[in-house]
């Protein structure tokens, strides 16, 4: 595999795209964004052949990733099937770090506590962050993985930066005539509103 | 509990991160003004876009009081 170069502030978010996950979605990015972290997601990736070697290319650029395994139900639309694509990834990403253990770190995120431990029970003996499927349990749980040794944000910091944030939502989705947050555009310039947040709020 | 990993770098400026995440330069003014603009107050564009939240506010609401009041008179 050839190398690559390893962003040390990037982080590749695995997350379910779907409409009930979009606080939790904001929150992840506002969390790594006060930690001045800069979020990576698979948005914006085309289907077929070449989309598992962009998304692997995407595992390897970033120092971190941080895989999400809330949606673990079977979905609402025939046919009903569980999503793969986030433990797949996370398979991606350990398989990567294994290889590479100074490049790469995961966590894995749930809402639940022990659910995952059922539904992927290869992680025993793995920490997770569970983060009670609310904003503020993302950011304690962001906080409890990262440390800024210069000046670490606190979870109140964070949730104000947090609300400063989805005020400006509407304009940043009308703007990019977006019927979502789970698009490539919006996710780049919410993210970019992110970091100039805490850069005015947090210093 | 795995220890917390230490970040040491004072990370990306807002014209590297603008960069890095794709965003043009022009569009990462707007944005920088968007959220000056919403953290003074001012007439960020979530209040541009009011106007349906308000069409929609009336909706919700029904007759008011004073309306049903003047109707019973």
């Amino acid at each position: 595999v050839p190398r690559r170069r390893v962003d040390p502030q990037a982080v590749f978010l695995n997350l379910p795209y779907d409409r009930e996950f979009e606080s939790l979605y904001l929150a992840y990015i506002v969390g790594l964004s006060a930690l001045r972290l800069v979020p990576r997601v698979t948005l914006g990736i085309p289907g077929g052949e070449r989309r598992l070697d962009r998304i692997f290319d995407l595992v390897r650029s970033c120092r971190y990733s941080i895989h999400d395994l809330s949606r673990v139900e079977l979905d609402l639309h025939r046919p009903f099937t569980p999503r793969f694509n986030m433990p797949f990834e996370l398979g991606l990403a350990v398989a990567w770090a294994k290889l590479n253990r100074a490049s790469h770190t995961w966590f894995v995120c749930e809402t639940k506590s022990r659910r995952a431990l059922k539904s992927l029970s290869d992680l025993n003996g793995t920490d997770l962050q569970i983060h009670g499927g609310t904003a503020p349990g993302v950011m304690r749980e962001l906080c409890s993985a990262f440390v800024r040794v210069r000046r670490q944000p606190s979870v109140p910091e964070m949730m104000e930066v947090y609300r400063a944030l989805k005020r400006g939502l509407p304009e940043i989705q009308a703007r990019a005539g977006a019927a979502s947050l789970f698009e490539p555009r919006v996710f780049a310039e919410v993210s970019f509103a992110a970091a100039t947040l805490c850069r005015r709020l947090l210093g | 509990m795995a220890q917390p990993i230490k970040l040491l770098s004072p990370g990306l400026s807002l014209e590297q991160t603008a960069k890095f995440l794709g965003v043009p330069p022009a569009r990462a003014r707007e944005l920088e003004a968007l959220v000056d603009d919403s953290l003074n107050g001012g007439s960020t564009m979530s209040q541009r876009v009011a106007p349906r939240n308000k069409a929609t506010k009336h909706v919700s609401k029904g007759i008011s009081k004073r309306s049903r009041a003047k109707k019973a008179r």
